[in-house]
């Protein structure tokens, strides 16, 4: 895990689930943009799993278990697209709370990898 | 999922909490499982069963019409006891979780603190929707 990818994605993610949650209170239902920010999670996860696979490959270890760190970052990609697939299915202004608490769920899990790797 | 009038609402965000749980619970207990089940199985197997019930409950509540209701039912107040129990057993009888000289954690244990005590909460929200959805 790198640090600035990490501080950048984290404050993106709960920025992003404060949005949608005024989304949500403005009784906007699911749109392109709405489903663009979730996108944009999901991306700086990938952008996650890439760089980290990177330092693994170059020789850099987990202060705490290495495989548990990259468990939570598959677990933390199912999230965006699970929260996506719902709001495609339904569109009603909860499916824009179930996005925005995706959100926020991806921004805690970032936390809990960041205490794995960094200690 | 089914779109029926019960489960539109508000109701969809207890399925998202639930689902997030869920997905906490099971990725936690498969890594526990996978990686060091050994050195603490009691814990590790609440923490598996804490997942599977996790799960049933997600999906009952989600279709909730019909014997779905019931399972949800019976779900909840499961999981509603199993925080209670081992978040009070947790603090009157730590001694029980402790292996090797270190205390190991399970999803329900200090009663959900380690998840913002979502654990606690949601059964209980848990049951007030499912007791107003039924009047409607």
């Amino acid at each position: 895990m790198i640090e600035i990818f990490f501080q950048i994605q984290a404050w993106l993610a709960v920025a992003i689930g404060l949005v949608l949650i005024g989304f949500g209170l403005a009784k906007r239902k699911p749109s392109l943009i709405s489903l663009g920010f979730i996108a944009a999670v999901e991306l700086g996860l990938l952008v996650q799993l890439i760089s980290s696979i990177i330092v693994v490959v170059g020789g850099a270890r987990a202060k705490g278990d290495t495989i548990e760190f990259f468990a939570y970052i598959l677990v933390a990609l199912i999230v965006p697209l699970g929260a996506a697939f719902w709001a495609l299915i339904e569109r009603t202004r909860w499916s824009v709370y179930v996005l925005a608490v995706g959100s926020l769920t991806v921004a805690i899990m970032l936390a809990r990898m960041h205490q794995i790797w960094f200690g | 999922m089914a779109t029926t009038k019960r489960s539109l609402g508000i109701g969809r965000l207890l399925i998202a909490a639930y689902a997030v749980l869920a997905l906490a619970a099971t990725g936690r207990a498969g890594y526990e499982l996978a990686a060091k089940f050994n050195e603490a199985p009691l814990p590790y197997s609440l923490s598996i069963f804490s997942a599977l019930v996790y799960i049933v409950a997600t999906i009952a509540l989600a279709r909730s019409t019909g014997a779905w209701r019931r399972v949800a039912y019976v779900a909840v107040i499961i999981e509603l006891t199993g925080v209670l129990l081992i978040g009070a057993a947790s603090v009157i009888w730590p001694e029980a979780f402790t292996y090797n000289g270190k205390l190991v954690k399970t999803v329900w244990s200090f009663f959900g603190i380690a998840y913002g005590f979502v654990p606690v909460a949601l059964p209980v929200l848990g049951l007030i929707w499912l007791g107003k959805s039924k009047k409607n």
